[in-house]
């Protein structure tokens, strides 16, 4: 692909702590300098993501942002399930996440939606209810933690959209994507306070060229959740109705953000295709990976090809034809450019 | 000298007065100071996933299950339009038709406004199902009785609390009312 390739020279530091990799043994020393935006994996990211992970932290660090991993991170403690069981179980085993974070001086970034709102309403809470804080802190004591309440939490498109500018991202789309149909899902907690998320997320998509399809399925919950109550359902209702529609309309991806979302659609087309003989074709890509090739970067530099339920050929083809078409048209336009007296 | 026993009956709860004075501690309306002794929760079905969270939430709440064919309230898709979700739950109304219709007397309006299902005076009968406008109590299959939400005994109500999109909110009455109105409307 003839695209002006950015600079991979700045390798991307891998102090990921949740991972277990070999360099978090350097993490309890106070050695690394602690970045801005402390990136917070989740469980998902890792373990069935990697390419997603890897393309987040390469378009963050091409976007000129101070990132790292954030260390010392725990499970985000899940409200879904967390808050019925207990809400002062899920408000003290979140704060232990926050606490961490204020104490490293960092910001918490999360491209998983479950784990954003796990944060961000945790510290709310606990600001505006000083009982809560003072039970919470009450806990941390016996790990030697403090919550203070000054932590801030942000989630990936906010951090995008606000932070960096839609016109700093525009100016970095070396190859537009034009002609890629995709339809998208951003999942349910996005949505909670306001269209703010959803609306930067349709934004920043169509920053990249691709053409985004409307259908009635959109706002449709992936049915992560539902999965532990009706699995039936969950996989029927939710995934099969949002897979089949895709098929139908013969996109070229299914554009997610939330790793959680991607889990139960990972679950739901693996279960499709061993129990009911039905196969997908429709790509399920993080929205960091399209970025990441609209900024030039290619399907290997963040392992697109690999781990994946559906095969993302097909997909990668067509991006390299576009970007071939839209080579010629450059050096035809060049052409005619030069001839002119 | 030995005296007799003397028998006192025991204190019955009176059910003559069936919609009692709410007497209960106003709760504070969320996001806000003010208190009201009037919340309910009403459904933006224009905000819903169908993520079923709610539902989820309060069988884990009444019953310690994730199962939410347990749930007090109800979630569906529409069956005219599809990815829109409608939802079902008890509005604890000012003159509920529930109690009104209860041949047994076992519905009854609390001081704190919840109405609620006696479970020792239920027979099961299902009149309350019936005369519900939206038929919200159900039959607790092992108990024999219906059964119907409870507000979580005037905390935030767990469904509220669960709610993954803020389509559940939770209003007094006069603003609730309003919002119905306009979703309508639109």
């Amino acid at each position: 692909m003839s695209v002006a390739k950015p600079n991979l020279n700045s390798k991307v530091e891998s102090n990921n702590a949740s991972n277990g990799a070999s360099e978090s043994l350097n993490l309890s020393s106070n050695n690394v300098k602690p970045t801005k935006y402390g990136y917070f994996l989740g469980c998902v990211m890792p373990a069935k993501m990697p390419w997603a992970e890897k393309a987040t932290m390469i378009i963050s660090k091409h976007l000129g942002l101070d990132f790292g991993y954030m260390k010392e991170a725990l499970c985000c403690a899940r409200p879904g399930v967390w808050k019925a069981i207990s809400p002062d179980w899920w408000l003290s085993l979140t704060a232990q996440n926050l606490a961490n974070a204020e104490k490293q001086g960092i910001t918490i970034v999360d491209t998983c939606n479950g784990c954003w709102i796990s944060h961000y309403e945790a510290i709310k809470e606990l600001t505006e209810e000083p009982e809560k804080m003072k039970m919470v802190n009450d806990q941390l004591a016996k790990v030697d933690l403090h919550l203070k309440g000054d932590v801030k939490v942000k989630h990936y498109l906010e951090l995008l959209h606000d932070d960096v500018g839609m016109e700093k991202i525009v100016s970095r789309v070396v190859r537009p994507l034009t002609g890629i149909r995709v339809m998208r899902h951003i999942g349910c907690h996005a949505r909670k306070h306001d269209e703010t998320l959803p609306n930067d997320f349709d934004e920043i998509l169509r920053a990249t060229g691709v053409e985004i399809i409307d259908t009635p399925y959109d706002k449709t919950c992936c049915g992560l959740l539902l999965y532990f109550a009706d699995p039936n359902q969950a996989i029927l209702e939710r995934i099969g109705k949002k897979m089949k529609t895709a098929q139908a309309l013969d996109v070229d991806a299914y554009v997610i953000i939330c790793s959680g979302c991607y889990d139960q659609f990972e679950r739901g087309v693996k279960i499709y295709r061993d129990e009911k003989g039905i196969s997908f074709e429709t790509p399920i890509i993080h929205f960091s990976e399209l970025l990441a090739l609209a900024f030039g970067y290619e399907p290997e530099d963040f392992g697109m090809t690999r781990c994946r339920p559906i095969a993302v050929d097909r997909f990668i083809e067509k991006v390299k034809a576009i970007t071939a078409e839209n080579a010629k048209k450059a050096a035809g336009a060049k052409e005619k450019g030069d001839g002119l007296p | 000298m030995v005296t007799a026993h003397k028998y006192s009956p025991p204190a019955f709860h009176v059910l003559a007065p069936r919609i009692q004075k709410r007497l209960g501690e106003p709760i504070t309306v969320p996001g806000t100071d003010e208190k009201v002794t009037d919340l309910v929760v009403v459904h933006d079905p224009n905000k819903c996933t169908g993520c079923n969270q709610c539902m989820i939430g309060c069988a884990y709440k009444h019953y310690r299950t994730f199962d939410r064919s347990f749930a007090l309230l109800y979630v569906n898709e529409s069956p005219d339009k599809n990815g829109f979700y409608v939802n079902a739950n008890c509005q604890h109304c000012v003159f509920p038709m529930c109690l009104a219709s209860c041949p047994k007397e076992a519905i009854y309006k609390d001081e704190k406004g919840i109405v609620r299902i006696s479970p020792l005076l239920c027979v099961g009968c299902g009149t309350c199902n019936q005369a519900c406008p939206i038929g919200i109590p159900r039959l607790d299959d092992e108990r024999k009785i219906f059964v119907k939400c409870d507000f979580c005994d005037g905390d935030y109500p767990m469904c509220y609390q669960m709610c993954s999109t803020g389509a559940l909110k939770l209003l007094p009455r006069k603003e609730a009312f309003e919002l119905v109105k306009k979703l309508r409307s639109v």
